[in-house]
């Protein structure tokens, strides 16, 4: 299945998932705070 | 203090926006404008991702450790926030890198990944990081749960030292250093290296305003948990 895969598919996954990695990152943090703020009422 | 209405200082927002600069150009020096390698060809451009991360990760382990052993020292519920907030960082840091380097091993080494002594010695750092966090959740007094996480972090940059040589001890899948520590000098070419260092640069800036943040919202919670335990007077006339 992979073998077909071209350099630049690769290239491309592997930035997109530090992308996705530090967007995911930021939206923990964000719903780390809601958390926070919920549970202080 | 209201934790509540605790807002993000301004100099954090600008070290967000400094962070989504550098990773920008950093991506477009990676994809448009490195050259491509003479083995590797386009391939070379998930190096600049990779390395980045996985030394990153490194930072962030040290970090744990400092904080933790300061924790150790002084019992600051600070240094453990910061220890925390670190063990937190190098644990995403450490995922990114192994996910990373399989995105890497597989179109330039045949396979995702093998037991080799550097990718043995990577998912244990992981593991004693998510053992890191697993402990934590086990322990509910507050001051027995820092020190006992404090060791773990200790352990875990014990580990570093095997994880850093073990590409040069054991020649298996995992390639050897193209930058070496020990003096013996820089086998990269010029043109590769500047990219990655902005790299490393932009990964260390991300690194850095994640601990912020991951800081800032750890004491507030220290503060929170702190006036739960200690409610203030009701009504009760104090004299000073």
């Amino acid at each position: 299945m992979f073998d077909s895969w071209s350099a630049w598919t690769w290239v491309l996954i592997a930035w997109f998932e530090l992308l996705l990695a530090y967007g995911g990152y930021l939206l923990y943090l964000r719903w780390r705070n809601r958390r926070r703020q919920n549970e202080e009422g | 203090m209201n934790t509540r209405t605790a807002r993000r200082p301004l100099w954090l927002s600008a070290l967000g926006l400094a962070t989504l600069i550098l990773f920008g150009v950093g991506a477009i020096l990676a994809l448009a404008v490195s050259p491509p390698d003479i083995n590797q060809g386009d391939l070379i451009r998930i190096m600049y991702a990779h390395v980045s991360v996985a030394w990153v990760c490194f930072l962030a382990v040290g970090m744990t450790a400092l904080f933790g052993a300061l924790y150790l020292w002084r019992g600051r519920p600070m240094d453990d926030v910061w220890s925390v907030a670190s063990a937190e960082a190098a644990l995403f840091f450490g995922a990114l890198t192994i996910i990373g380097g399989m995105t890497y091993s597989k179109p330039t080494l045949g396979v995702f990944w093998d037991w080799d002594a550097k990718l043995t010695l990577t998912a244990l750092l992981v593991t004693l990081l998510v053992g890191f966090f697993i402990v934590r959740g086990l322990v509910d007094d507050p001051q027995r749960r820092g020190r006992v996480s404090a060791v773990i972090g200790l352990v875990t940059l014990a580990s570093l030292p095997f994880n850093y040589l073990a590409a040069e001890w054991f020649r298996t899948l995992h390639p050897a250093k193209s930058i070496n520590l020990d003096g013996s000098g820089i086998t990269m070419e010029a043109a590769f290296l500047g990219i990655l260092l902005f790299n490393v640069a932009a990964a260390a800036l991300a690194f850095a305003y994640f601990l912020f943040e991951r800081v800032r919202l750890g004491r507030l919670e220290v503060q929170a948990e702190a006036s739960e335990d200690d409610p203030p007077p009701t009504g009760e006339a104090v004299h000073v």
